[in-house]
């Protein structure tokens, strides 16, 4: 009988004596609950290390884990991505190793509290630079950093996103030509600064801030100008560059960036149908798939000799049924795949398209959302694992297709079954003894969540 | 018809381990088991001339080891194998792989199968000799690292195809019964079903110690090993250094270390 509150799911979680399905309700439960669970998982030492290493181990057992002061333990939380900020705060405060703090230091989830209070004291530049690269370092930490190792963390602190304008203008007056490239990258560059670096002689700096957003039109004009491909290329692709530039660049003769103008998706229907018939495939390619591209351009690019440019013609969400139609019937099967994953494919060409021979053309069919649940059915007994994936993945499997699937011999697919929204919470329990632990976690994990909103 | 498989379930080290107090091993606690990756594949390879073969074939899996090996034996039922036979005392304890292989002997004379399997190595050991070292204490003919194998149940030969440096292939025809070690990628293992995992925990595996074989304690474990290990550790770090840093600072830190060399 599935579980109709918290209370009972912990009771089935403690009865069990299963690790996974402990640390699964360990969250929900409490008081004398909770230490019997606890007396699960905690009662070996490999079992401690198994779950302080384990990416799915919740905080609130980390946390448990983390109160052990067993060092090899410690190490393990410390970087598990699931830890959370008091745990590693707590961490802090207790351990004197620079292994841990350097951890510490790394991790994803440590407040800017312990990172200012770290780059204020800490001596071990590696462990500094470890802060510099957090990404919840803030503004003041970054300042920090600065003032006690001026210029040290230079690269570090030029491209985190936190740092202040004032930083960054400082780093670029005395940076190498590669800080100064990040500089004029970073959204919080002063705009009289880019400016500045427009004027510079060095490809690098260039070709970076020709990239940038933020930068002025006369700028990127002068940018997208400029003698050297690689500073044109990264100018081609920037959004905000005018229209009669971009017509300018498509005529350029190397290939990059005419490639570079192929990806943006402002392209007029002149310069799509230019650039169709550019000599380089892969230009043709990026404009097959543009959703602007004219229908008659689209069956002439479905012609095209490379199987690359028929496909992104097949993956084009505005490519005609007719298209479609001619290229399900196409002699390379990745083009035929990008039709059975096309949302518009037609129901009678994914029925012709389910007798393919091809594992990839299989799963967009039972990937397809407009597959019938027949082919589905027929589909998700096929040997190969990925078809049978791409039936638990379709949003529109039904509960009668997915049923049978409960069963699947690969565990990954049993797992992904859990938060189907077609299944009832009755098939989802019967999985809760699952052979495979991750399955059983999943499960509990599932209900758990269930009665805690 | 009936072939042996020899398996082993191997140990991968988790990260930051901890050496065993005695500096022989591993500690147990940092280990994480499962069956040998290679041995998956000579399973696969003797449940696919079981399964096409229209007569009685039974595939029988062996493995020597300690109580915990059973999860290892209990994936092979799970995946089709008709019986597991698990050999250990505490005399055998420290066997190196050719002990292995005389104790492997002695239960294929016991089974007396047609067609030995087992995997090209362990994944943790790498000897790579458990296989050969059967063969040699049967007296049977043996090919190594076998990637294509055509063979039907109860046939007198097979013809093997071996994997060789530089990218060559081999075809061998040798002389059944024979032992094979089978490579990686020579078919593509099955998960094992729901059902078969439910009926594979219901299956008792049979036990047997070295006197169940008749052999002394003499024969097996460190007593007989040609080789011991005296100590594992990790080796002290070279003069190594990584340069971090932008290309331009890389090189200036290089110029910067060649000259330190040179005492400038």
């Amino acid at each position: 009988m599935k579980p109709e509150n918290a209370n009972e799911l912990v009771k089935i979680a403690i009865d069990s004596k299963d690790m996974y399905a402990a640390v699964a309700v360990h969250q929900i439960a409490q008081g004398k609950d909770r230490t019997k669970l606890e007396t699960i998982f905690c009662n070996e030492r490999r079992k401690l290390l198994k779950l302080a290493r384990w990416e799915h181990t919740p905080a609130s057992v980390l946390k448990v884990l983390s109160q052990l002061h067993d060092e090899a333990v410690q190490l393990r939380i410390d970087k598990n991505p699931s830890t959370d900020g008091a745990t590693l705060k707590q961490q802090y405060l207790e351990v004197g190793s620079s292994k841990l703090i350097d951890l510490i230091a790394q991790h994803s989830n440590t407040s800017v509290e312990v990172l200012l209070e770290i780059a204020s004291v800490e001596e071990d530049l590696q462990i500094v630079k470890a802060v510099c690269m957090n990404p919840n370092s803030d503004d003041w930490v970054l300042i920090t950093v600065d003032r006690r190792f001026p210029g040290y963390f230079d690269r570090e602190i030029a491209m985190h996103s936190n740092t202040p304008a004032e930083l960054l203008e400082k780093m670029y007056a005395r940076g190498t030509v590669y800080i100064k490239a990040a500089v004029v990258t970073h959204k919080n560059c002063p705009h009289d600064l880019l400016e500045k670096a427009s004027y510079v002689s060095d490809v690098t700096v260039l070709r970076h801030l020709a990239g940038n957003e933020h930068i002025s039109q006369s700028v990127l004009v002068r940018l997208s100008q400029h003698v050297d491909p690689s500073v044109t290329r990264v100018a081609a692709s920037n959004p905000i560059l005018g229209r009669a530039e971009v017509e300018k660049l498509a005529r350029d003769k190397v290939v990059a960036v005419r490639r570079a103008v192929a990806c943006r998706s402002d392209l007029s229907p002149s310069l799509l149908e230019f650039l169709a018939k550019d000599t380089y495939h892969w230009v043709r390619l990026w404009v097959a798939r543009n959703p602007d591209m004219p229908a008659s351009l689209l069956a002439e690019l479905a012609k095209d000799e490379h199987m690359d440019v028929r496909r992104a013609v097949a993956r084009n969400p505005q490519c005609p049924k007719d298209l479609l139609k001619q290229l399900a019937d196409d002699e390379i099967s990745w083009v035929r795949a990008a039709v059975a994953y096309q949302e518009n494919t037609p129901v009678d060409l994914l029925m012709q398209l389910q007798h393919d021979e091809d594992v990839d053309v299989l799963c967009g069919v039972a990937n397809n959302a407009h597959t019938p649940q027949t082919v589905l059915q027929r589909l998700s007994k096929e040997i190969k694992d990925d078809i049978r994936r791409g039936v638990i993945l379709n949003s529109h499997a039904s509960r009668k297709t997915l049923l049978p699937l409960l069963e699947d011999p690969y565990y990954l697919h049993r797992l992904l079954l859990v938060g189907n929204k077609a299944l009832f919470d009755e098939d989802k329990w019967a999985m809760h003894d699952d052979s495979d632990p991750s399955v059983r976690f999943i499960v509990f994990k599932w209900f758990a969540r269930k009665f805690s909103q | 018809m009936k072939i042996l498989v020899a398996v082993k379930e191997v140990a991968a080290l988790d990260e930051d381990f901890e050496l065993r107090d005695d500096g022989l091993d591993v500690d147990e606690d940092f280990l994480l088991y499962d069956l040998n990756e290679w041995d998956d594949f000579s399973l696969e390879e003797a449940m696919r001339i079981k399964e096409e073969s229209d007569g009685e074939v039974e595939v029988v899996v062996v493995s020597i080891g300690p109580d915990r090996i059973e999860d290892s034996l209990r994936k092979c039922l799970a995946k089709g194998a008709d019986r597991a036979i698990r050999v250990w005392d505490d005399s055998m304890e420290g066997s190196d792989s050719i002990t292995i292989g005389r104790v492997l002997a002695a239960v294929a004379k016991k089974e007396e199968p047609n067609m030995i399997f087992a995997g090209v190595q362990s994944s943790d050991e790498a000897n790579a000799s458990t296989g050969i070292s059967l063969a040699n204490k049967l007296g049977w003919p043996h090919a190594a690292v076998v990637a294509g194998l055509q063979y039907k149940a109860n046939d007198s030969k097979a013809i093997i195809s071996r994997e060789l440096e530089g990218g060559l292939s081999q075809d061998v025809e040798i002389i059944c019964p024979s032992v094979l070690t089978i490579q990686l990628g020579i078919n593509t293992p099955r998960y094992a079903s729901l059902r078969g995992i439910k009926q594979a925990a219901k299956i008792t595996i049979e036990e047997l110690s070295s006197s169940d074989l008749g052999m002394t304690e003499q024969e097996v474990g460190s007593n007989s090993a040609k080789s011991n290990i005296r100590r594992m550790y990790v080796p002290v770090k070279g003069m190594a250094e990584m340069i971090d840093g932008t290309p331009a600072e890389q090189a200036a830190k290089l110029i910067d270390i060649i000259k330190n060399f040179k005492g400038e």
